[in-house]
């Protein structure tokens, strides 16, 4: 295996609360993995460690084999690393287009020659266009975040994460408040990404979607890792129904 | 209207700014009494330190109150070099304070900047009131309680700027660059990073914006301004002392954005002039001076959450809309009769 992502030993305590403990794994390149766990479980505060939003107490994070848990959450971004949010998160002043292009601006020209996702090549104008038309945003392309509907919000969000040409892209319940239809949709933008080249860590709690779509996954409980498998693995994983999927009983 | 006179942001704001420019000199032609020319300096000096400030605190969404603190160094370095322990020109004094101040204001950033929203407004306040402690104990530089006295007006050669009247000529070329100045980094990639950090600075640097750079870039602007606002203020009463950079000069600041209008470059030169005007409207009410002051600050941030030109953009909207809707409503009745 070729690992894009080494997670080694990522712990953070907030008072007396062990958020995330000792947690290690690895997310290969060109994988599609998932980490799903319980409300509470300690996910959102797992993503915000790794893209530097939240620094951690101990342990290491390596993106293509480069340290970044001591770099600043810009710096991690113009390594390679790009993120979503639980709660959707664009620049409310700005429209579609320039929350796009921001992004692009900032996060540098298009440098990892071996991705082939759409967005990446071209001038600013150009990418920009192309990955507005790639998640069906042309028509909003002017429009504020306001006046989005949740799943031109989302899609919003995730295309301005993809003009910062990552390798690897974190989405933070990427599914919330979508039906099980508008998630598909999503789901198929995304693998066309993969195909390009790009890995995805995706953090939900939608087990059903989960499961079917993920290549791999990492369960997580109280900020530990529980368990680790494919989709079948963890199914029958007796600590992950016990904790998880409450179907002990 | 002015969108079809004037179709690019940089022709509005050159013709917005060279109006600001004429009225100074119209001012400085008409007014020949000596008290109004003093306000005119005093309200000219205040737009320097404003202008920038309203980049941090309107623009980026960063509200300092420890500006008079720096307005206060760089009086006191200006004194200090000219005349408290030095006795060099003051036109190399003003750059030595306005470096003095830069370097203060970077080097307390760094740890400023680790604060947000109202704790870093605290952080700068306590910056502010640390360095008025500075001013009234510190006599070998300062003078102490006593202050500073006898500190000149620039000179070209032979011409002194010794009439408030040819004061103001230099007053007014620093208000036109401060404005200038700050509306160039406004406008650009400074502009957009400052937008996006009050919008959402986390999300800016997730996007790959070095929030922190922007930040201090901005902090040691406005500071730098201010020492420069601060060395004229000197300039200009000759003769200072601690009581002039308390923590009511940083407040007056945040005040002059909020009532002109925060996130506009114009908003605080229109603060500036209405603080200044009302300031000579209810001079002889006493205490309730401050209240009135109070009082409209309170209506300001309710209603007018744009402040005053706030304010006069959405009337003008308005009465456009209105306008245009008459209009309309004449053509159709003029299509209707035909």
């Amino acid at each position: 295996m070729d690992p894009i992502l080494e997670i080694r030993d990522l712990s953070k305590r907030f008072g007396g609360v062990e958020a995330v403990k000792a947690v290690s794994f690895d997310v290969p390149r060109g994988s599609l993995v998932g980490l799903i766990g319980p409300n509470g479980a300690g996910k959102t505060t797992f993503v915000n460690l790794v893209s530097k939003h939240e620094s951690p107490d101990t342990g290491s994070v390596l993106l293509d084999k480069r340290p970044i848990h001591r770099l600043p959450s810009f710096k991690v971004a113009r390594a390679g690393l790009a993120r979503t949010y639980q709660k959707n998160r664009l620049f409310f002043e700005e429209s579609v287009s320039e929350n796009i292009r921001t992004a692009m601006i900032w996060g540098g020209a298009a440098k990892h020659q071996d991705l082939s996702y759409p967005g990446l090549k071209g001038k600013e104008e150009e990418r920009t266009a192309e990955l507005m038309e790639f998640f069906a945003l042309t028509a909003q392309r002017d429009a504020l975040p306001s006046g989005l509907s949740h799943l031109h919000r989302r899609r919003a969000e995730v295309a301005q994460a993809l003009a910062l040409a990552p390798k690897l892209l974190m989405l933070d319940e990427p599914f919330a408040g979508f039906s099980r239809e508008e998630a598909f949709d999503l789901i198929d933008h995304l693998k066309v990404c993969q195909k390009g080249g790009l890995t995805m860590l995706l953090i939900d709690h939608n087990m059903e979607v989960m499961l079917e779509v993920c290549e791999y996954l990492f369960v997580m409980h109280h900020g530990a890792l529980l368990a680790s498998g494919t989709s079948a693995e963890v199914r029958a994983n007796p600590e992950v129904i016990n904790v998880y999927l409450g179907a002990e009983t | 209207m002015i969108e079809s006179l004037l179709p690019t942001r940089s022709a509005r704001a050159i013709v917005g700014w060279s109006i600001v420019a004429a009225i100074l000199v119209l001012l400085w032609v008409l007014v020949d009494n000596n008290y109004y020319l003093r306000l005119l300096i005093s309200a000219g000096i205040a737009m320097i330190g404003v202008i920038p400030f309203g980049l941090l605190m309107g623009h980026m969404g960063y509200m300092a109150m420890g500006q008079g603190g720096f307005i206060g160094v760089g009086a006191y370095v200006v004194g200090c070099l000219t005349v408290q322990r030095f006795e060099i020109d003051i036109w190399a004094a003003l750059p030595i304070a306005i470096m003095v101040v830069g370097a203060l204001a970077y080097a307390f950033s760094f740890a400023l900047f680790r604060l947000r929203g109202y704790h870093f407004s605290i952080g700068t306040l306590a910056l502010g009131q640390l360095l008025y402690l500075a001013f009234d104990s510190w006599e070998w530089a300062t003078g102490g309680p006593h202050g500073t006295s006898g500190i000149p007006r620039p000179a070209i050669g032979e011409f002194v700027f010794a009439t408030n009247s040819r004061f103001l000529i230099i007053v007014s070329v620093f208000v036109f660059l401060a404005g200038f100045t700050s509306w160039w980094l406004a406008r650009g990639h400074v502009g957009r990073a400052l937008n996006a950090i009050r919008q959402d600075e986390d999300l800016a640097g997730a996007r790959g914006l070095d929030v922190l750079r922007y930040k201090q870039l901005i902090f040691t602007f406005a500071a730098v301004w201010a020492g420069l606002a601060g060395g004229l203020y000197g300039s200009m009463q000759i003769s200072i002392d601690p009581s002039s950079f308390t923590i009511w000069g940083s407040f007056q600041y945040v005040i002059y954005v909020i009532i002109g209008g925060a996130g506009t470059l114009l908003g605080p030169v229109i603060g500036v002039i209405f603080i200044t005007v009302l300031d000579q409207l209810i001079a002889d009410v006493g205490v309730w001076n401050q209240m009135i002051l109070g009082a409209l600050i309170v209506i300001t941030v309710l209603f007018f959450r744009g402040g005053l030109w706030g304010g006069i953009r959405m009337l003008w909207a308005l009465a456009l809309k209105n306008r245009s809707a008459d209009r309309s409503a004449v053509s159709t009745q003029a299509g209707a009769a035909e």
